[in-house]
């Protein structure tokens, strides 16, 4: 099933890279690809993705610079984030509940899981 | 073949064509994904081009043609691995003339063989590249399973750990199980442990229990009915409507597969799980990880079956060793028995959990077990005692406790025995704890002590009925008594006594 939405997946793992761009593409996303924070903040700007699924810990601008980065564009045009990574301490995650349509998924984390959830952002029903 | 496949080569082609003027053109099974020419050109979806494409499919090999009168066309087929899937088709400008000779000799049969060779080449660098494509999107697919697993692992482990019988928690662990695993039901049916038996169903599944149970108990039934159950551990079907026997369990196809429960060959039930998303079957991954989920849920069950053995022979063994004691004196026959039913009556009321429970149980039962030490004409005693006998009769508890002290198991208990004659008001024994202070315990048991001392037969006086016993036990309210223990004591008592009053009227 085509879905006209782009999401973009920000990671500096390859594996992680395949795995969300194989399960999106399955899943009929248009994909685009950041190795890491700068280039996925570019690629919001000049792109629009309707979703971006994010790591943390990255070279050049983390993830959590991202979000907050990117943050303030989401007023004139939300779109969904999804932080996934994993959880060291309990109350680590809370600056992400300041931030417009951010999402915070552990690790290891289920695919399936994750594209439902941005079905579910985008309203896509299968 | 996609036109994804040829993008990476796309460069390559231009600069070909830019030098040497040859097109080069990627057709799949129908029709062309890729052209080098800047404005496809006609060709590419006329009959002819489309009947070269498929000669060259079809003979698998290097073929030459002529498009009208000058137009050579040359096509390499292009496999994945197995079978031509595509092909690749090079047209050379005006024959004869092509970039001087620089790759197609004039003579034609010399320029075919490089061409093939050129081909071959261009044709190889595709077929590998869609191969190594493949190949990344199998590990990728495989890497997403992997880490599906993975994260059903963690997932259910963190029940696993956690897991306790009796309790809620096995159903937790069934939940877990069938959302991470992304099924529509899960259960655990367990004959003999009914009270264990869970059943877990998707919210929008839609089903009453009702239907669900009897879904479940069919789907067991029909289990037990397949000899395939005594021999494996499990029990899977991909298809229930190609299995007469499950097709007519429900009215939508579904997806069966179920482990047994069982730890050294003794079988306790199964887990099973149901979906009716029939584009998938179960994986051995999953299988695997529901075996080795019901592997530990036997191992707790077995654990708590040995821990409830332990503790039953436990309470047991100080059954019959306060008995042993108390059948020295026919007064006291049964005392410690019944105080202990008391005191659960009144755990029971004041709403104790199991391990409360047990350590107040012990503790009533043992209250008395330090009179083993003292001398038998002083406990059978009908007159009343002199100062040196009472001295006697008072050191009963703190010999209780240091009878038990080393056992380690009752250490909880101690503290209701060694104080069960202490005073509300402070003038009790042996430590003269007043109030609060006074454990919880000690104020309970003293309470349940003093009422059945009342109302049974004594050595110098006979028993007095339940409420001749209150009566005087409300005098000693605050004084000897705990007022609040006191309080719910009677509230329980009473409510018994006028049970048995109705029960004598009708």
């Amino acid at each position: 099933m085509e879905v006209n939405k782009k999401v973009l997946i920000v990671d500096d793992e390859a594996p992680i890279r395949r795995v969300l761009e194989f399960k999106l593409k399955n899943s009929g996303y248009q994909v685009l690809i950041a190795h890491n924070g700068r280039q996925g903040l570019e690629l919001i700007k000049t792109e629009q993705p309707d979703a971006v699924v994010t790591d943390i810990m990255m070279p050049e601008l983390d993830g959590q610079q991202l979000c907050e980065q990117s943050n303030a564009l989401k007023q004139a045009r939300p779109f969904l984030t999804i932080v996934v990574t994993c959880r060291i301490a309990q109350d680590e995650q809370q600056w992400i509940n300041q931030l417009q349509d951010t999402l915070f998924m552990e690790k290891p984390f289920s695919p399936a899981r994750l594209v439902e959830c941005i079905d579910q952002y985008l309203g896509i029903k299968r | 073949m996609k036109n994804i496949d040829v993008e990476p080569f796309a460069g390559l082609f231009s600069s070909l064509a830019a030098l040497s003027q040859i097109d080069v053109e990627v057709w799949n099974a129908s029709r062309p994904v890729f052209s080098s020419a800047s404005r496809p050109p006609e060709r590419s979806v006329d009959s002819q081009a489309r009947d070269f494409s498929e000669r060259v499919r079809r003979r698998a090999t290097f073929q030459h043609a002529v498009f009208g009168d000058q137009q050579h066309v040359f096509g390499m087929p292009v496999s994945n691995g197995q079978e031509p899937v595509g092909t690749l088709i090079a047209y050379t400008a005006n024959a004869g003339t092509l970039a001087n000779g620089a790759i197609l000799d004039e003579r034609p049969e010399t320029g075919s063989n490089q061409m093939q060779r050129l081909l071959g080449h261009l044709a190889g660098l595709i077929e590998q590249h869609c191969s190594s494509q493949t190949e990344i999107e199998s590990l990728a697919s495989e890497l997403t399973k992997a880490l599906e697993d993975i994260y059903v692992y963690s997932t259910v482990a963190g029940q696993i750990k956690s897991l306790k019988f009796p309790g809620r928690k096995q159903t937790d662990l069934a939940q877990d199980i069938m959302e991470a695993m992304r099924m529509d039901l899960a259960f655990i049916a367990m004959p003999g442990r009914e009270e264990n038996n869970v059943i877990v169903s998707r919210k929008d599944f839609g089903a009453n229990q009702r239907d669900l149970e009897s879904f479940v108990k069919n789907l067991n039934a029909a289990v037990l009915r397949d000899p395939a159950h005594e021999t494996k551990n499990y029990f899977m079907i991909n298809a229930s409507n190609q299995n007469p026997a499950f097709s007519r369990l429900h009215a939508k196809a579904y997806r069966f597969l179920a482990v047994k429960i069982q730890h050294e060959g003794s079988l306790y039930g199964w887990l099973g799980l149901v979906s009716f998303n029939s584009d998938e079957i179960f994986r051995r991954s999953e299988l695997r990880l529901l075996m080795s989920m019901a592997e530990q849920l036997a191992l707790v069950i077995f654990g708590s079956d040995l821990y409830y053995d332990l503790e039953r022979l436990l309470i047991h063994v100080v059954k019959s060793l306060v008995q042993a004691i108390e059948a020295k004196d026919e007064y006291t026959r049964g005392h410690s028995e019944r105080v202990s039913q008391y005191c659960m009556l009144l755990a029971a009321h004041q709403r104790m959990d199991d391990q409360e429970k047990k350590v107040l149980q012990l503790a009533a039962l043992l209250h008395d077990i330090g009179k083993i030490g003292t001398p038998e004409q002083i406990l059978t005693k009908s007159m009343s005692l002199d100062n040196q006998e009472m001295k006697c009769i008072k050191e009963h508890p703190q010999k209780g406790y240091d009878i038990l002290k080393p056992l380690e198991q009752l250490s909880d208990s101690l503290p209701g025995i060694l104080h069960h004659h202490e005073r509300y008001d402070g003038r009790g024994y042996p430590a003269g704890l007043k109030g609060r202070e006074i454990p919880y315990h000690a104020r309970l048991i003293a309470v349940a002590d003093t009422f059945d001392a009342l109302t049974t037969n004594r050595a110098y006086r006979a028993a007095r009925s339940p409420a001749e016993a209150l009566a005087i036990m409300e005098k000693e309210a605050g004084t000897q008594l705990d007022p609040n223990c006191l309080a719910v004591f009677e509230e329980i008592i009473s409510r018994d006594l006028k049970v048995k009053d109705n029960a004598h009227n009708f």
